[in-house]
């Protein structure tokens, strides 16, 4: 496997499934997201795995979870139309604790929107479209190579922690080919379902008496009410929000001497690395924050940073998600600047390097950056 | 726009909208159609045409229709369409409704 | 039943669907639309699902539609019709709109077989007065050739593919039709593009229904089957003479033939010019599947012969 390839965005994260042990997928046709079905509708057979195509996203993310309680690690792929009528069974995953992986390449929306243009616009949807109060990890990549990285990674915290597991991708990232060199087999760990997983799992055949319902229950399985069930919901949200600070996952590059300041994640991270070397050879103290994971968000680590800031730039491809949770975690300590772009195309190094210019030289914030 | 006229009945093409696909020249009955040498739809001679509108009516694209003088009819281009870039510009040569 | 004049006065009317569009050269989807819709004298509301005739009759900034025309979702054009149909119910209880308006409802195999089945199978229960036509064309074609509910036993897609261990699908094709009849609807029907005199009779007697109706129209996709595009109209004609997909219709309950070929072509001929059955045929052929799917169309003729048999009896 470790050879130079040319590979797509769908195809790493296909054979990261594969790598992780994924052998189960199923799934229904979406642009920008076909490619992976596509891709293990021929591969999965060759490792002894089951792809199908169901008759709806509702279906396929119902088919992951049997698949997921039935003993084998299970994935769907899917967009924007396709995840939001998935959000019924997330939460259905996420009360259950069962581990599965869902991929989501963004597109522009709402509803069918501009199906072949990339957008960032589901990043409150993955944490919060669902009802209800539930526990989910969200992951984000930026490069070909992350993409298979990501996948993999997806798959350990899944079963690490038995939880929904989101990788959000983007209609450019899913599409774009680059010369990569993907992980060899054993390059990179692989969380199994065993007895040392932290949150232990039983599948279904092996000895005990499964019950699985959505209905909230307590340890035992039984549906329960009241306090137990306060008990239960309030436990499988912990388990995440406590491993925060272990789960977090970012890079940070020139935050020694920073000045000013921009967060970025998902493919903006591209533009943004080629707009902080600019800055830095221009001399302005420019740090750059590349998220890998999104949720559980990592407010400590902005708190802290955004204290020694004079200015914070979030760019991302929509009119202002992710940017909240930065500002509700800076709490007020830097300015934040929103830089979003909406009309199908990609933000550009220039871009990002005019709003440093003008907004940290001039002390401009959100609300007044002009948004395009 | 092109126009072939014989006695109330008129031939119309749109090689603009024409995607080369054939459908019209296979079931032309009388064999009158052709893809010229950029790939679009045109009529080799008009005399033996019978206007029986089977190439309008297979047309995927509606780059070719009949239309008849003697009863007003419409034209293709819906009047409610939104602007077409270079489209149904200017008048059709050699062809004029009667009245 | 109208013939090729009674059709060409269709073509004299003020043009519903146009030019203007992008779907692929060859394709069968305008024609069905067309032919759907040059048979209809009242005014109509369409409703589209999301497909390849959704995205590619409305690029801006052209529009193919000439009538009032509504995109909701891939999965819900029989309940978005039903929506509009009951408003303009209301509207005539009121007194407030006199006019007879007719609804339509277009959707591909996809928005019809697999995720629009819930929707349609609502509709059509409760009754809605709508046509729904079903452009059957065996594949995802938009999102570039998947498999559905509709795609035939043994064709190739990109996730039915042909390898070592596969010959494509390996499931056979759902009859939607038959499932449409179990709602004991008043007029069900199959049509092809192969066959405009049927469709637009088929049209006809659906729009003067009163309650919901249905007609599953097969109109080849060049590209997802893999023939020449000037091959559209015989293919599917093909798909008539060997009997795969039969003209029939079914009025408040009695099933009737509409076309019989005077002589029954084997299968292997309607599939032989698709590259998405090439595998059948190349390196080696495979005789055992071409079998099997010969098996398949004469049991499933013999059982719409022995229907339309039983219908024939009893109306005597």
């Amino acid at each position: 496997m470790s050879k130079q390839e040319f590979v797509q965005g769908n195809e790493a994260c296909a054979r990261g499934a594969l790598y992780a042990g994924c052998r189960f997928f199923a799934g229904y046709p979406i642009t920008p997201s076909s490619e992976i079905m596509e891709y293990l509708a021929r591969e999965m057979p060759k490792v002894g795995g089951v792809c199908v195509q169901l008759e709806d996203e509702i279906a396929s993310i119902s088919a992951v979870i049997g698949a997921a309680w039935g003993g084998v690690k299970a994935m769907t792929a899917t967009s924007g139309p396709g995840f939001s009528l998935m959000q019924e069974n997330i939460g259905y995953a996420a009360i259950t604790e069962t581990p599965c992986v869902i991929v989501d390449c963004q597109r522009w929306g709402p509803s069918t929107g501009q199906p072949t243009k990339a957008a960032q616009g589901d990043v409150m949807q993955a944490r919060w479209g669902t009802h209800g109060d539930h526990p989910v990890i969200v992951l984000t990549a930026s490069w070909v190579r992350e993409v298979f990285e990501m996948t993999v990674h997806a798959f350990n915290l899944a079963e690490q922690y038995r939880v929904p597991v989101i990788l959000l991708l983007d209609e450019v990232l899913a599409h774009l080919r680059e010369n990569v060199t993907l992980p060899a087999a054993g390059e990179l760990e692989i969380v199994e379902r065993t007895e040392d997983t932290e949150e232990k799992m039983l599948n279904f055949g092996e000895g005990a008496r499964l019950m699985v319902t959505g209905m909230a229950h307590d340890e035992t399985g039984f549906p329960a009410q009241g306090e137990k069930a306060a008990q239960h919901l309030k436990r499988i949200v912990g388990k995440i929000e406590e491993r925060a600070e272990r789960l977090m996952r970012y890079q940070g590059f020139y935050l020694d001497d920073a000045d000013y300041l921009i967060i970025s994640y998902g493919i903006t991270s591209r533009a943004v690395e080629a707009a902080v070397e600019r800055l830095r050879a221009g001399g302005i103290p420019i740090g750059w924050l590349d998220l890998k994971i999104l949720w559980p968000f990592p407010e400590k680590l902005i708190r802290e940073i955004s204290s020694q800031m004079k200015y914070i730039l979030v760019p991302e491809l929509n009119l202002g998600q992710l940017v909240r949770e930065v500002e509700r975690a800076a709490a007020g300590q830097a300015p934040i600047a929103h830089l979003g772009r909406v009309d199908g195309s990609l933000i550009t190094p220039e871009e990002i390097c005019k709003h440093v210019h003008v907004g940290a030289l001039s002390g401009q914030t959100r609300g007044s950056a002009p948004t395009s | 726009m092109q126009a072939y006229k014989i006695g109330s009945y008129a031939l119309f093409l749109e090689p603009k909208r024409c995607k080369g696909c054939l459908l019209c020249v296979y079931s032309c009955p009388k064999q009158i159609l052709f893809l010229n040498g950029s790939g679009k739809i045109a009529v080799r001679e008009i005399e033996p045409c019978i206007f029986c509108r089977i190439c309008e009516m297979r047309c995927p694209d509606f780059a070719i229709w009949v239309e008849k003088a003697l009863t007003p009819s419409p034209s293709p281009v819906p009047t409610r369409s939104l602007p077409v870039h270079g489209e149904g510009q200017g008048g059709v040569e050699g062809w004029r409704k009667p009245g | 039943m109208p013939n090729t004049k009674a059709l060409a006065s269709y073509e004299e009317r003020e043009k519903r669907f146009t030019g203007a569009h992008a779907l692929c050269a060859g394709c069968g989807t305008p024609i069905a639309v067309r032919a759907v819709l040059n048979a209809i004298e009242e005014p109509v509301v369409v409703v589209t699902a999301t497909g390849c005739l959704e995205v590619a009759t409305t690029r801006y900034p052209t529009t193919a539609w000439n009538v009032p025309w509504l995109h909701v979702a891939f999965e819900n054009a029989a309940a978005v019709a039903s929506g509009v149909e009951s408003a303009y119910r209301v509207l005539r209880r009121r007194g407030k709109i006199s006019k007879e308006i007719r609804f339509v409802a277009f959707a591909g195999d996809g928005g019809t077989y697999d995720i629009g089945l819930q929707a349609l199978s609502g509709a059509l229960e409760r009754g809605h007065r709508f046509l729904y036509v079903c452009c059957d064309n065996e594949a995802y074609m938009n999102t570039g050739n998947q498999r559905s509910g509709a795609t035939p036993f043994a064709a190739q897609t990109s996730t039915a593919p042909v390898g070592q261990e596969s010959f494509g699908k390996i499931q056979r094709r759902k009859d939607l039709t038959e499932i449409v009849v179990a709602h004991r609807i008043p007029f069900v029907a199959q049509a092809s593009i192969g066959d405009w005199y049927d469709l637009a009779n088929k049209v006809r007697k659906a729009i003067s229904t009163d309650g919901p109706s249905f007609i599953n129209v097969m109109s080849s996709c060049p590209r997802g089957w893999g023939h020449d595009a000037n091959q559209t109209v015989k293919i599917t004609r093909l798909a008539l003479e060997t009997c795969f997909w039969p003209l029939f219709e079914v009025e408040d309950g009695r099933w009737s033939l509409n076309y019989v070929p005077e002589e029954r072509l084997p299968i292997e001929i309607w599939l032989r010019p698709q590259k998405r059955f090439a595998h059948l045929f190349e390196p080696q052929e495979k005789t055992e599947l071409l079998r099997e799917i010969q098996k398949q169309v004469d049991r499933d003729w013999e059982r719409l012969l022995q229907r339309c048999e039983v219908s024939a009896c009893a109306s005597v």
